[in-house]
């Protein structure tokens, strides 16, 4: 294989000329009050928001021994940014900024409801605030509540109050604690008993504003018997310095309820020289809350200069399942430290977990995950596959579960590999044709399949073409 | 020999076997052949034991007396031998070793004294030779890195070594050569006799060429559908198992 | 020493100081240990190493001062343990080396030069109580053309000792073996195995305890061009086991290291091993197997390193368990760090029950269920054990058996 030449090859880089209401940069419990002030939240919002904030304070950063990260001083963060025409939320698309919907079109992502894929409703995030919502008449007829957060909050209080937090408290992590004081908005899901949500909802994720903090929230409820897809897709402008995205996303499924949650993350990943990029520090966690819910997380994980999460499983009813499916990709000097946590509390819970990381370029990839029986979960089960796939000669790829069993009717499986594609593989292909370009991108994409099974169709596609960009330029 | 009475069993609350009955005679040899997911491999579990499986209704009557709530180890030491379609492999466990403290768990339920180890060498040696099968094998792990015709040949050196009164072959022949299937069959015909009686289990009718059945049924969905001799499995060689719907 | 005395009752330090007797030249090295202790904490269950690790019994222990050498005694522990004194070609009698014949002193000689802490982020709480409160050390510089038993013991309950073996191997024949027994009735032995393999050189090193011990075991292992070192944890019947182990891999080395984990009662074994690559072509296997019973707990917390330095090489790692109570636990932590792409790295790891199927078999072919599964445990044992040296193999049967794992 020849020397890897590197080429810069993110497409959604741009910058959009979007006047913005922007918060002086810095945090304090005044700024905290006054994103709650800015958003009319009730008492009880402020309160947690503050507590939270305090608790922050008395936290520290955490330190992994796999990633490289820059000090970041959060004073120079500014925790709330909006487009200026959105000072008052649109009532319908035809009411927003057309800059900003030739942003989500230039991005592929048309927020205008006749060109969306069928059958996919919308919430689309820019920088701090959702700016559109479609599908609404559609989703409300099923009795599907899919709102903004801000506007969740307004309209579904007793529901916020009722889950928010309740999966990852504010004190959970130290990015969980930032988020729970300074979150500007996000995404609302409640699928009521017996309700087959109609079509996959999604989440479009766009950080515009320079210097700003992206600090969404997203809590989705399955009530009893339902089942609900979502899909959740991110982007971000070239800038030099590094921008924080320290989002929170909590899945409650209760009984025999069923949520899938995909992800597509392709934040800006900084230049060859690991200049800039997104810090995604992320905390996601689902809880199966009563007996035979299921919940699923999906991630192809191509951007970000540093990626730090593990969407999580809590199995806490008898019978239910998790799963994680990922693939990461870490080029150039990209960092990714991710994985999950499964832990099985209830009796008879299965939990899969598949990982498959691709380093190249000078990219670390890590995989970190917490296989957890707890003494009274009889007949839980456990199969983990960890592959890693190494295309450059000073990449590194590594792998840490940790495994606790602590009750003996467990059968917890773990395996892992490491390789480079073999000569012959790629000599098989070129001799039937394949340019070695395409032979790379073949074995790649063979080698994610099973994660890629999981994806709904539209981002499927989305997510192979995304592989292909990022490992661009990665090989001869 | 050997009579099973409107039996029904099935798997985590699912019937599979619906209110089967034979009626085996001591030596004969009856083929239960039918197509994928009739249910042969659930019968072969059931009659030697597997808690996998539930009886819901019905008798295993091993001469005489019915078996169905006897641990596996007590219808092996009364002479019921299953060879797997799957055998287990036990990387560590010696082959030798295993044999050595099947043979004499076996004996000793007959009142045997056990076999000394120049006896028991001598006995697996001279079965061996009849099934053509590797000695090498016998100081590896049990089935541990078996090619699948030296599994099945394992099996049938346990059959051989064991000397059973019911012999259950539940797809044995799958995967096999012929050379390996040629072996397969004179390890049974070799202890073929008026006293032991086989169940010949499997999905086509070429094992039957080299170990004649004398009875021969069809399962389907879980029912004996259709029973005859020889001439129904060579029925079912040429037609395929569509006729029968 | 404020953080120390936390951890472990003053009177220990105390004992443990009068009975030092220390080379000059070691003031500097007790220095070096000073300033770790008061650069780092106690460990506890939020440090990432010591996670799994119960130190709980360390707090308060009252430490009993060491008597004097008394041969009655130690002819009476090595008969309990059926060592027969012959065999030995060094003692380590409480916490001091001496001749095996005549229990004269033979040592703190010959590490003037050779004497180096782990480096700092290997380095470890119980290091630096080791070197700060040595008892004594000694190097074996020879080469193995036999089999070479060294045994250490302590004549009383409730002593602690830190002690440290340095082997110097520069040319040895395969299958002979460094074999360490520890014979430490309710003591503990903070002891440091160090080995340097010269080049194709090779070394088989076993470490054994008796029961009733408490160990805390670094090996610190350098191996050059072709060395080829092989190590066999079976430290299973000490009552609670710490044991790190750093192994650098040289240029076309191997290593192979083993181990059971047997806790039962309520018994800790934890066992942390890191294998560095930082050279071509070398090859490194670790192979652990846990069988768990009543509250005994288990940790394997297995890595390995491949640097960018180490084109070629060839890591694998197994550790499989088994747990038979419902009150044992299992933690298995088996960790890759790999910063180059030609090499081939693999990891299993099972947790679980005896395997139904497995003991469905045995038992349609008549063996009755207590000894089917006593069959697959000495199976599953089994895998480890025949990595020994054939003439270790049946003396590694028997104790495994007298620790409470026969087949009938």
């Amino acid at each position: 294989m020849s020397k890897p030449k590197i080429s810069n090859q993110y497409k959604y880089g741009f910058e959009s000329d979007v006047p913005s209401d922007q918060f002086l940069p810095g945090i304090n419990e005044d700024v905290v009050r006054a994103i709650s002030a800015k958003k009319n939240e009730p008492e009880f919002l402020l309160e947690w928001r503050l507590k939270a904030f305090r608790h922050w304070q008395t936290m520290s950063q955490p330190n992994w021994a796999k990633l490289k990260i820059n000090p970041i001083d959060f004073n120079a963060i500014s925790y709330f940014s909006k487009p200026k025409s959105q000072a008052d939320r649109p009532k319908s698309l035809d009411e927003v900024d057309p800059e900003l919907l030739r942003t989500y079109e230039r991005l592929g992502i048309p927020l205008h409801e006749q060109k969306l894929l069928a059958g996919v409703a919308m919430d689309a995030v820019f920088d701090s605030v959702s700016v559109a919502t479609t599908f609404k008449e559609k989703l409300s007829e099923a009795g599907v509540i899919f709102l903004p957060f801000s506007e969740a909050v307004e309209k579904h209080p007793d529901l916020i109050k009722k889950y928010m937090g309740t999966v990852i408290p504010y004190k959970d992590n130290f990015f969980a604690a930032l988020n729970s004081a300074v979150f500007s908005d996000g995404s609302f899901v409640y699928i009521p008993p017996g309700v087959r949500c109609p079509m996959e909802l999604s989440t479009y994720f766009r950080i515009n504003a320079i210097n700003t903090g992206q600090f969404e929230r997203t809590l989705i409820i399955a009530d009893k018997g339902s089942y609900v897809s979502y899909l959740e897709g991110c982007s971000a402008p070239m800038r030099d310095e590094n921008q924080l995205h320290a989002a929170v996303v909590e899945l409650i499924a209760h009984e025999d309820s069923e949520i899938k949650y995909s992800t597509v993350q392709n934040w800006y990943p900084g230049d060859e020289n690991g200049k800039g990029g997104i810090y995604n520090f992320v905390t996601k966690r689902g809880v199966c809350k009563e007996d035979h819910a299921k919940i699923s997380w999906t991630q192809v994980e191509t951007g970000s200069a540093i990626t730090w999460k593990y969407p999580s499983v809590v199995l806490k009813g008898d019978h239910t399942s998790g799963s994680f499916y990922s693939v990461a990709v870490v080029n150039n000097c990209q960092q990714a430290d991710t994985g999950t946590k499964m832990i099985h509390i209830g009796k008879n819970t299965s939990s899969t977990i598949v990982s498959k990381g691709i380093s190249t370029g000078k990219g670390q990839n890590t995989y970190r995950g917490l296989v957890k029986v707890a003494p009274l979960a009889t007949g839980a089960r456990n199969h983990t596959e960890c592959d890693s796939l190494l295309l450059s000669e000073h990449c590194g790829a590594h792998t840490f579960p940790y495994i606790e069993v602590l009750h003996p009717s467990a059968q917890v499986e773990h395996e892992a590999t490491t390789s480079k594609i073999s000569e012959q593989e790629l000599f098989y292909c070129r001799q039937r044709g394949l340019t070695e370009e395409e032979s790379v991108n073949l074995i790649v994409n063979g080698f994610c399949k099973t994660v890629f099974q999981e994806l709904p169709m539209e981002f499927a596609v989305e997510a192979q073409k995304l592989l292909e960009i990022s490992l661009e330029g990665s090989v001869g | 020999m050997f009579k099973i009475n409107n039996l029904s069993a099935g798997i985590g609350g699912k019937t599979i076997l619906k209110e089967i009955s034979l009626d085996i005679k001591p030596g004969q040899v009856h083929a239960i052949m039918g197509p994928n997911g009739s249910g042969k491999s659930t019968m072969a579990g059931v009659i030697s034991g597997n808690d996998n499986y539930e009886v819901t209704a019905g008798e295993l009557l091993f001469d005489g007396k019915d078996i169905k709530d006897l641990d596996p180890e007590e219808r092996a030491c009364m002479g019921v031998f299953l060879a797997f379609q799957y055998p287990v492999s036990i990387a560590g466990v010696n082959n030798m070793v295993f044999l050595q403290a099947s043979i004499n768990s076996i004996r000793k339920y007959k009142g045997l004294p056990p076999l000394d180890a120049f006896d028991l060498i001598e006995l697996i040696k001279s079965k061996m030779k009849l099934i053509n099968m590797n000695p090498d094998l016998l100081q590896r792990g049990l089935n541990d890195g078996f090619s699948g015709g030296e599994k099945k040949r394992n099996e049938i050196l346990q059959m051989l070594c064991l000397e059973p009164k019911l012999v259950i072959l539940d797809e044995t022949d799958s995967g096999l050569d012929i050379d390996a299937m040629k072996a397969v069959a004179d390890g049974v015909n070799a202890i073929r006799d008026d006293q032991r009686s086989f169940i010949v289990v499997t999905h086509y009718q070429r094992l039957l060429d080299y170990i004649k059945p004398d009875v021969v049924h069809i399962l389907k969905d879980g029912e004996i559908v259709m029973s005859g001799d020889y001439k129904l499995a060579l029925k079912l060689e040429k037609e395929g198992y569509g006729w029968l719907s | 020493m404020a953080k120390l005395v936390q951890l472990a009752d003053s009177n220990f330090l105390n004992d443990l100081d009068q009975h030092l007797s220390h080379p000059a030249w070691y003031a500097k090295v007790t220095k070096l240990a000073d300033q770790y202790l008061n650069s780092s904490s106690v460990p506890g269950k939020k440090d990432e190493q010591w996670r799994y690790t119960n130190l709980k019994w360390i707090n308060g222990t009252r430490w009993t001062n060491v008597t004097k050498v008394n041969s009655g005694k130690v002819d009476q522990l090595l008969q309990s343990v059926n060592i027969d004194q012959n065999t030995i070609d060094l003692l380590c009698v409480n916490g001091r080396f001496v001749n095996p014949k005549n229990h004269q002193d033979v040592c703190f000689e010959d590490l003037k030069d050779v004497m180096t802490l782990p480096q700092d982020h290997q380095m470890n709480f119980f290091d630096g109580v080791r070197y700060r409160w040595l008892h004594d050390a000694l190097q074996l510089n020879f080469n193995l053309k036999r089999h070479c038993h060294v045994v250490f013991l302590a004549t009383d309950p409730h002593q602690w000792h830190n002690v440290i073996l340095n082997t110097k191997v520069s040319q040895a024949i395969a299958d002979n073996m460094l074999n360490i027994s520890v014979v430490y009735p309710q003591s503990t032995l903070n002891l440091e195995v160090d080995t340097q393999l010269d080049q194709t050189s090779e070394l088989n090193y076993m470490v054994w305890t008796a029961p009733d011990s408490k160990l805390i075991l670094r090996h610190r292992s350098q191996l050059g061009k072709e060395a080829r070192l092989k190590v066999f944890l079976y430290n299973f019947e000490a009552s609670w086991v710490h044991e790190t182990c750093h192994v650098h891999v040289g240029e076309k080395a191997s290593v192979d290291m083993s181990g059971l984990l047997l806790p039962c009662k309520s018994h800790f074994d934890d066992k942390e091993i890191d294998v560095v690559h930082d050279s071509p072509k070398g090859i490194s296997r670790q192979q652990f197997y846990s069988v768990a019973r009543d509250k005994g707990k288990a940790v394997f917390h297995g890595k390995a390193i491949v640097k960018a330095t180490a084109p070629g090489t060839d890591a694998r790692q197994l550790a499989h368990a088994l747990m038979l109570s419902d009150q044992c636990q299992i933690f298995s932590r088996p960790e890759l760090e790999i910063d180059i792409d030609d090499v081939q790295c693999q990891h299993g790891s099972s947790v679980g029950q005896i395997d139904k199927n497995a003991l469905f078999y045995l038992q349609a072919r008549g063996i009755n269920l207590e000894d089917a599964k006593n069959m697959i445990i000495k199976g599953f044992l089994e895998e480890v054990i025949r990595k020994l040296p054939p003439m270790w193999q049946e003396t590694m049967r028997n104790r495994v058996a007298i620790h409470g794992f026969s087949a009938k």
